[in-house]
């Protein structure tokens, strides 16, 4: 395990590659280290067309998406058809409830809600999502590519990827220690 | 091989290029600034005048209600949707082109949607009321009557404004953690907290891919509702010529008229202010220009769809109504109207030659906008001005006091965009990196 709850500090490895090198080696190599993908990461000034590493994703967006919009169309036949009988004043001598007013007003509240819950969940995934240690760096906006490997307290397996790093033809490798969480 | 420099080489002046407008500042600003701000403090003089002495500071009377804030009303909503069409259709389309728009474009949507909200508070009588918008019961348990399509109004544009802030920060923060490693000072500050500690992980870049493409056919879709409703506010009313089913579709495709008209203004100012030459392009104003021309046929479809049908069926009511404006009292600004926003752009938008000329296009957009919002004002008050007794009939044209507010609006919204300049990247950058990273290679 890479990651030990009882240590005082943690390493992180971090190298910067020429966005031409091709990575899938250098991550297989890393692999073959021990360190499974969820410890690793790569950084980059733009997304990547394929997605290089096995990670879970917990709960998919477009599922809470609709959950939001699910949300979204209760409140809306609760405000056009809930209020309107919670005070049932005759207009006109038009009905209580309004069927194309719930369905123009749920749409709306539908898609209010779906947007939210969307952003409210991107935001949490994005500030969340961080692995311990990662921090934006400006070489990665400059047109680098950035590999981070969390290796836990062992010091000797840092040094170990920093190597395997620089073979692979890393540009220039840091390692960090991080003060640990727990 | 090609002799051109790869996207990966070019970042740092990209970087430097379009992060450039937040870190220096000329003086002309500051006295552009100024001047603005002046004329933002005599509308907030003026409405405060309004609000003391009352609404009948206006020249609404009866049976004339609704005048010049609902007809800015329906405009600032119009250009609003300049945001959301360009960046979010095209992006629906994967139209490459959009990526040096959108940003400008979705920044007018916000700016446009405050300035809207204004002029609701402008129109009420007693401005201190405006929370019996808000659901919520008052002291008899009496909930806001919400089959008032006014009220589908106030639910469809909280929605849209608050889908449109949404929708323009979430490609911001790339560019906001980009800001916060470059710029100093106060805005460093700001700039951590919005960029929610982005560093461009592949998890990050994930969720954030996933949540512009869940959003973005969304806020299209809540775009057609928004201006189909303010369309309804018209149509669903029984008052000649506004009772109408063709208002819904006919506010939408004016919306986006008159919002591509402002992106040209707003591109061809920024591009020249900003120095973008090398990001907009020529290429960009002659897609807009195709865009416009469509726009500008389509609207003049549905106007000619809807006289027409009102001029065979010659109702007295809406007759009476067409008259007025053919060569009765608002003949003048019709057909200067008509000028505007149909015959200029048809005559020089179809020559493939004026698309490329980017001054044209901006006046083109300029003179669509007065047009649209002349449009605007001949919805509203020759219907009005003409019930269905014609005893009652009567004219209307605003008051000082609401020239001096108008003109203090139209002050804070550039007021806003220029200060939103100063601190929101205008293009995209990670946005243009990807376009370029896409581009064929010649």
């Amino acid at each position: 395990m890479p990651q030990n709850a009882d240590t005082a500090e943690r390493h992180v490895v971090l190298g910067f590659f020429d966005p031409t090198t091709s990575l899938p080696p250098v991550l297989d190599q890393i692999r073959n280290q021990g360190i499974p993908d969820i410890f690793m990461e790569i950084l980059s000034p733009l997304p990547l067309e394929t997605a290089l590493l096995n990670k879970p994703v917990r709960i998919p967006l477009y599922r809470l998406t609709i959950i939001g919009g699910i949300v979204g169309i209760g409140v809306g036949i609760f405000f056009a058809a809930g209020t309107a009988l919670l005070f049932p004043l005759v207009t006109g001598g038009k009905p209580i409830v309004s069927i194309p007013v719930v369905g123009i007003i749920s749409y709306e509240t539908m898609m209010l809600m779906a947007i939210a819950v969307t952003f409210v969940a991107t935001a949490i995934n994005i500030a969340f999502v961080q692995q311990s240690g990662l921090r934006n760096d400006p070489r990665i906006d400059e047109g680098s590519v950035g590999l981070s490997i969390q290796v836990g307290n062992d010091t000797a397996k840092a040094h170990s990827i920093s190597r395997l790093l620089q073979q692979a033809g890393a540009s220039e490798v840091e390692i960090r220690t991080i003060a640990s969480d727990s | 091989m090609t002799d051109r420099p790869t996207v990966w080489e070019e970042m740092p002046k990209i970087n430097r290029d379009l992060l450039a407008p937040l870190q220096t500042t000329t003086w002309t600003y500051f006295l552009w600034v100024g001047v603005l701000s002046c004329l933002v403090a005599a509308g907030a003089g003026a409405w405060t005048f309004q609000i003391q002495t009352g609404i009948g500071q206006t020249d609404l009377h009866h049976p004339i209600f609704w005048g010049s804030y609902i007809a800015s009303f329906v405009f600032w909503i119009g250009v609003s949707h300049s945001g959301t069409f360009i960046s979010g259709v095209l992006r629906l389309t994967n139209a490459e082109w959009r990526r040096p728009v959108t940003r400008l474009a979705e920044l007018m949507t916000v700016v446009a949607l405050l300035v809207t909200a204004l002029f609701v508070f402008y129109h009420l009588g007693r401005v201190w009321r405006f929370y019996y918008l808000i659901p919520y019961p008052n002291q008899r348990e009496l909930w806001p009557n919400f089959r008032s399509p006014l009220m589908w109004d106030a639910t469809a544009i909280f929605t849209y404004a608050t889908a449109s802030t949404i929708y323009i920060y979430l490609p911001l923060i790339p560019d906001f953690a980009l800001a916060r490693d470059r710029i100093h000072g106060w805005r460093k500050t700001v700039y951590r907290w919005l960029a929610i500690g982005w560093h461009g992980s592949q998890a990050q870049w994930r969720t954030l891919e996933m949540a512009i493409r869940i959003i973005t056919p969304l806020i299209v879709m809540v775009m057609i509702s928004v201006h189909s409703i303010v369309g309804f506010d018209f149509g669903m009313a029984l008052v000649p010529a506004w009772h109408s089913t063709i208002f819904a579709p006919y506010f939408v495709v004016g919306a986006v008229h008159s919002g591509l008209g402002m992106v040209m203004i707003g591109l061809y100012v920024l591009r020249k202010v900003y120095h973008l030459h090398n990001y907009v392009r020529t290429e960009h104003f002659e897609k807009l220009g195709k865009l416009l021309l469509v726009t500008t046929l389509l609207l003049a479809y549905m106007y000619f769809a809807e006289q027409l049908t009102v001029w065979y069926g010659k109702v007295p009511d809406h007759i009476a109504v067409q008259h007025s404006l053919l060569y009765g009292a608002y003949a003048v600004p019709f057909w200067f109207m008509v000028s505007c926003i149909y015959v200029i752009p048809l005559l020089t938008l179809v020559w493939p030659r004026f698309r490329q000329w980017p001054v044209g296009l901006m006046i083109v957009g300029l003179i669509i906008n007065i047009g649209m919002y002349i449009e605007r004002m001949l919805i509203i008050v020759p219907p009005l001005a003409h019930p269905r007794l014609s005893f009652q009939w009567d004219e209307y044209f605003p008051s000082l006091i609401e020239f001096v507010i108008l003109v203090g609006t139209l002050a804070l919204a550039l007021l806003l965009y220029s200060l939103a300049v100063k601190f929101v990247p205008v293009i995209s950058i990670w946005e243009e990196k990807l376009g370029k990273k896409h581009a064929p290679k010649r």
